[in-house]
């Protein structure tokens, strides 16, 4: 017999549909994405500091001081620049060693693990890593190898420009790994005919990368590139261990002044401020979705090209 | 005059030797087929030509000039491939023109090249379709049509109809000839398919782990084949080889006999074999009889449509001896 009733309906079309399965997914998903983010918001509407602990409901106006914050305005000027060179840095790189390890050559495995390596350490060893180098006393490697050539001592961290280049560099050797890997894999699905079909019409190497390989991947290319600007713009660790955002605050990201504002030192009147770092981490947030729905338009680009 | 001659051209990857020695002329406008089996060695040969495999050793000469070491596209040589090997970001008005821009031709006579090749192919309403907007077939005229433009003295063809289905394969094979009827041009056509083998060419040349069994006209090949492994392998069904006591009585290793040099007779004669019927194919225009015959083995009939016979009779086999195929031990033809 069957029962007509809509209700009835509804709960059998709902218990025998996809939802029963997507619950214990949707459901880690709440807990450990929604909840967090969901606190978040809340937190950069309050005027929480780590000292105190109570919170009391100031609206937008930890919003409204970001805009008027010298160092917040800084450290958003610095990640601009930094994620522009950084991005483009570690693809013009990568992509270039993904070029070179795509061909047949002896120990091309030992290279790409190498290479990879430097993206699977933490952002925050590779901070350190790269400080050590960076000492400016003769004991830093890199001074120590130039100064048989009576170069330096470099002001790696302590002179502002040198110290922001230095943090890009760091990154770039960081991310490379990434883009490079990315590439190459790209690479790997090229049909080989199509490229020697370019070979005997003529191409040169160069003119097969720019008119065949590059057009090919541009799907590809797009979402390297969205890739490592979103995990690059996000950065803190890295400046946290290599610079600590100075000297004074040249080389802080948002993610950093985020860091330094929410908890750090909270004897300091302007630190310890809960509420607007999880303002800025709104910030971060909403540049990071943007991003994230350019990149999902890329998706549809892609399937759109074959 | 644009003739291809090779001498002693080898080619090994790492140790394996895919092509030993080989020596092969193509004469100017010939449409020359390399056939064989899959993994003998075809692509190989054909991607030295093109140069896009660099051969162990071993000389290449165009029109008498030496192209051992000549770059792909400096050998006026083009090639379509098995895949097609389309540009797939480009209209097929892009992909022919390609190479043309890439050899600076100017833009005038880049259209008029384009156009004359639009129209032999019939490309014409299809110019400004990605390759993924045509079919299989019309895939394959566009390589043509990159490979036509170029002017080249040799076209280079690796099984390009083997990802066609059989009706189209049939179409294009047609085209094919008539293409080269129209243009004159040097064509080098590999296939392992024997049929397509057998109606291009003017000169055959089978394959056998990178050998050549047996060169020249396809007919020739196919009414004397040199060795074993060509009698068997023109011709469908295949010719019937035994080496049982029928070979040994005709003084032979092996005894071959093509299926249609064979009849099926009424009554019992003095030259007649006998033989179980196994198997009845019934074609329409003609019957394949399988059978078992004494003496001989498996050995398979071709007859007309309305013969009478059915499976597990026994039957009266008449083989025409005198278009029989001997071979020796080693395989080669042994002429009476
Ligand atoms: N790049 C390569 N490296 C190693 N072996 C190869 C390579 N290309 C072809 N071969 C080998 O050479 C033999 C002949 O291949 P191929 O010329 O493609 O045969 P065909 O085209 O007749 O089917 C095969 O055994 C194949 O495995
Ligand atoms: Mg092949």
């Amino acid at each position: 017999m069957k029962n007509a009733s809509p209700v009835r309906g509804f709960i059998s079309s709902f218990v025998n549909g996809p939802w029963p399965w997507l619950i214990p997914a949707l459901g880690v998903l709440l807990l450990f994405r929604g909840y967090p983010l969901g606190n978040q918001f809340w937190l950069a509407m309050t005027d929480m500091k780590i000292a105190s602990g109570d919170a009391s409901f100031v609206g937008f106006e930890n919003f409204s001081f970001l805009f008027s914050d010298p160092n917040y305005l800084t450290a958003l000027g610095f990640t601009i620049l930094f994620t522009s060179f950084s991005v483009f840095g570690s693809f013009v790189l990568g992509f270039g060693l993904a070029l070179m390890l795509n061909r047949q050559m002896t120990g091309r495995v030992i290279y790409r693990m190498g290479i990879l390596t430097t993206w699977a350490i933490s952002s925050l060893i590779v901070g350190y890593i790269w400080r050590l180098m960076l000492n400016e006393s003769s004991a830093g490697v890199l001074n120590g190898l130039l100064e048989p050539f009576g170069i330096g001592p470099v002001p790696w961290l302590s002179d502002p420009n040198m110290a922001q280049v230095s943090v890009i560099v760091a990154d770039i050797w960081r991310s490379t790994g990434f883009t490079m890997i990315f590439m190459l894999g790209g690479l790997q699905t090229l049909p080989n005919e199509v490229l020697e079909a370019a070979k005997m019409d003529g191409a040169k190497g160069w003119q097969t990368l720019l008119y065949i390989v590059m057009p090919l991947l541009k799907p590809l290319i797009a979402v390297a590139l969205i890739f490592s600007t979103i995990a690059t713009f996000n950065v803190y660790e890295l400046v946290l261990a290599l610079s600590s955002g100075g000297p004074g605050n040249a080389t802080s990201t948002v993610g950093f002044e985020m860091y330094r504002t929410a908890f750090g030192d909270s004897m300091n009147a302007g630190l310890g401020l809960i509420g607007r770092g999880a303002a800025m981490g709104v910030s971060m947030f909403l540049v990071t979705l943007m991003f994230a729905l350019i990149y999902i338009r890329a998706g549809v680009f892609a399937r759109d090209l074959d | 005059m644009s003739d291809l001659k090779i001498t002693g051209l080898t080619k090994s990857f790492d140790k394996l030797e895919v092509i030993p020695p080989l020596d092969l002329y193509v004469p100017d406008g010939s449409f020359t087929v390399l056939v064989g089996p899959s993994g003998c060695g075809k692509s190989t040969l054909l991607r030295m030509i093109a140069g896009l495999e660099v051969p162990s050793s071993g000389r290449l000469e165009l029109s008498g000039k030496d192209i051992t070491q000549a770059e792909p596209a400096d050998r006026e040589i083009a090639m379509v491939f098995q895949s097609y090997a389309l540009y797939p970001h480009m209209s097929v008005e892009r992909n022919i023109e390609f190479g043309l821009k890439l050899a600076r031709v100017d833009i005038e006579e880049r259209k008029r090249r384009i156009s004359e090749a639009a129209r032999m192919l019939q490309l014409e309403q299809l110019l400004e379709r990605k390759p993924a907007a045509l079919s299989g077939g019309q895939r394959q005229r566009v390589a043509i049509g990159r490979a036509i433009v170029r002017d080249p003295k040799v076209f280079l063809f690796d099984e390009p109809l083997s990802n066609l289905d059989a009706a189209l394969r049939a179409k294009m094979r047609v085209e094919l000839a008539e293409l080269h009827a129209r243009l004159g041009t040097t064509m080098i056509y590999v296939t392992h398919d024997q049929t397509e083998a057998m109606t291009l060419a003017d000169q055959i040349v089978i394959m056998n782990k990178g050998k050549i069994e047996q060169m020249g006209s396809p007919i020739e090949a196919y009414d004397r084949p040199a060795t074993r492994f060509v009698a068997e392998f023109l011709g469908a069904p295949r010719m019937n080889v035994s080496e049982q006591e029928k070979a040994k009585s005709s003084g032979a290793f092996a005894l071959g006999l093509r299926p249609e040099d064979i009849g099926i007779v009424q009554n019992q004669t003095q030259n007649s074999w006998q033989g179980r019927v196994r198997l009845v194919e019934r074609l329409g225009a003609e019957t394949i009889i399988y059978t078992d015959t004494d003496g001989f083995g498996d050995l398979v009939v071709r007859a007309k449509s309305d013969v009478q016979v059915s499976p597990n009779d026994v039957v009266h086999i008449l083989p025409d001896l005198s278009k029989a195929h001997r071979f020796g031990e080693d395989g080669n033809r042994i002429d009476p």
